[in-house]
């Protein structure tokens, strides 16, 4: 839970502060609690409700990507060729899978499961967050918006960051194995 | 490829504003006539739509072990006694 | 009314990934509501007038009939409800291999014309007396790196198509494959509908280059009119 407050941009004794002020939150709305969603979700929810409150309060800047800026574009690119290109600028460079092909015990496999989980752990908060209310919870993206303060394009870029970095690591997985 | 109003490159950033339903009309036809006509774009849709899909089979188990730990952890500090601010 | 839809393998929407219900016994498949207002496009079953099938080239082809409020647009037909009528089997994997190949001959024919006009009739030459799509790429290729400007182009296009039809990526000429590679799947639908459009955008580029940038639609056109002449014939499809 640390690490998810410190991913909201905060110091690490703000953060400390922040977790003890969400589990207090926690205790006392357990009767509150929907079962709609597991119960650890629903704490980082708070948790997150409760960092970004603190961080506005900071005056520290909650860096929720907006879309645009700076980040890394979803594929690398190296993949396509260059804008200069007489024909094919912008286009892939090489082929792209549709894992159509992968069996389904493959997909579902614990290999499988320990690079998702793997790659879930590398992400910034802000995107494992969307990403697990959205595609691991399956709430309504109003929902996610709702709870989370946030507008219906920051959360899509949001949870599109979170699936791109998702895919490039299965995809780095899938390969190794041909 | 000039008549093509997306390249690859951009289409690979447009594919969750697409299955969001976040294009406008004209954008969404252009995003779906480039994916019927473009091998890789059609992989790589086909991709994230999956990522999206199977995610839903992840459990709690597959959250992760440092967090679940940190989490358990926190839980039990909080209980042994309520921290000084 | 009775129109056409491709379909992704198993009778899916490539796009919508819903699953077809389909023909069975003799019966058509059961009808597909689509909810509410055929707004934008968005809602509604879609479907396509034999001349927007080059569009939206797939694995599988059906008839459907649709009712309901129906709006016709540019790209595609968009109807309040449809079921599958029947399977056009006659276009399978052998004719969307058919059909890539012949688009990548008419390619060559691209190439051929830009290289005549820049006056290497040797190239051009070499190039019409291939008879195997991996010849027909070497004299490409070969004819791309003696040329420059619009025949250039048009000989790379020439030899591209023979790499999109081999399921490769553009300028991935010849080379060898490591062995091991793992090589995506494409489906011959999938190579069908690239190469179908790679080569009308390449029939535009020579009409623009041949004569102005306001030829590119007219030859992508004519193009278009070719390959739907070809579908028509070898799928018996319906006029209009």
């Amino acid at each position: 839970m640390l690490r998810v407050a410190r991913g909201y941009g905060l110091g690490a004794a703000t953060a400390e502060d922040v977790v003890q002020e969400a589990w207090l939150r926690v205790l006392r709305s357990l009767d509150r609690f929907e079962g709609r969603s597991s119960f650890r979700t629903w704490l980082f929810v708070i948790l997150g409700n409760c960092a970004r409150r603190r961080a506005t309060t900071e005056r520290r800047s909650v860096s929720l990507d907006s879309g645009g800026g700076t980040a890394e574009p979803a594929v690398a690119e190296s993949r396509f060729f260059p804008a200069d290109h007489p024909r094919w600028a912008g286009m892939w460079t090489t082929l792209v899978d549709s894992w159509d092909s992968i069996p389904e015990e493959r997909l579902l496999a614990e290999e499988t499961r320990k690079r998702f989980r793997a790659s879930l752990d590398a992400l910034p908060a802000r995107y494992t967050v969307v990403f697990v209310l959205r595609d691991v919870e399956g709430w309504p993206s109003e929902d996610v918006c709702a709870l989370l303060d946030l507008t219906p394009e920051n959360q899509r870029v949001l949870l599109h960051r979170a699936r791109v970095r998702i895919r490039s690591a299965l995809e780095e997985y899938f390969e190794e194995r041909g | 490829m000039s008549d093509q109003p997306f390249s690859c490159q951009q289409v690979v950033e447009l594919v969750t504003d697409y299955l969001e339903d976040g294009l406008d009309p004209d954008q969404r036809l252009a995003f779906e006539q480039h994916v019927a006509v473009c091998p890789p774009c059609r992989g790589y849709f086909s991709q994230l739509r999956l990522i999206a899909r199977t995610a839903g089979t992840l459990s709690e188990e597959d959250v992760p072990e440092p967090l679940r730990e940190s989490l358990l952890d926190a839980f039990r500090d909080w209980t042994a006694g309520p921290r000084k601010s | 009314m009775k129109a056409y839809k491709f379909l992704a393998r198993g009778g899916t929407g490539r796009f919508s990934d819903f699953r077809w219900p389909l023909p069975a016994d003799g019966e058509s498949g059961d009808w597909v509501e689509s909810g509410g207002a055929l707004e934008d496009c968005r809602a509604g079953v879609h479907a396509c007038r034999p001349r927007q099938l080059l569009d939206w080239i797939d694995d599988e082809l059906w008839e459907i009939e649709l009712d309901g409020e129906i709006v016709e647009g540019n790209a595609m037909i968009v109807a309040q409800r449809g079921r599958l009528l029947a399977r056009i089997e006659a276009w399978d994997d052998r004719a969307a291999k058919d059909f890539a190949d012949a688009c990548a001959w008419r390619a060559r024919d691209f190439a051929f014309a830009g290289l005549r006009r820049l006056g290497l009739t040797e190239e051009a030459e070499r190039l019409v007396e291939t008879a195997e799509l991996a010849d027909m790429q070497t004299a490409a290729v070969a004819a791309f790196e003696r040329s420059d400007g619009g025949a250039a182009e048009l000989s790379g296009f020439a030899a591209d198509a023979v790499s999109l039809v081999q399921g490769r990526r553009p300028e991935m000429w010849g080379e060898a494959v490591h062995p091991g590679f793992h090589k995506p799947e494409q489906t011959p639908g999938a190579i069908a509908a690239n190469l179908a459009f790679v080569v009308a955008h390449t029939a535009g580029r020579e009409a623009a280059l041949a004569g102005t940038q306001a030829d590119y639609d007219r030859g992508v056109e004519a193009e278009r009119e070719r390959q739907l002449a070809w579908l028509t014939e070898r799928l018996d499809l319906r006029a209009g």
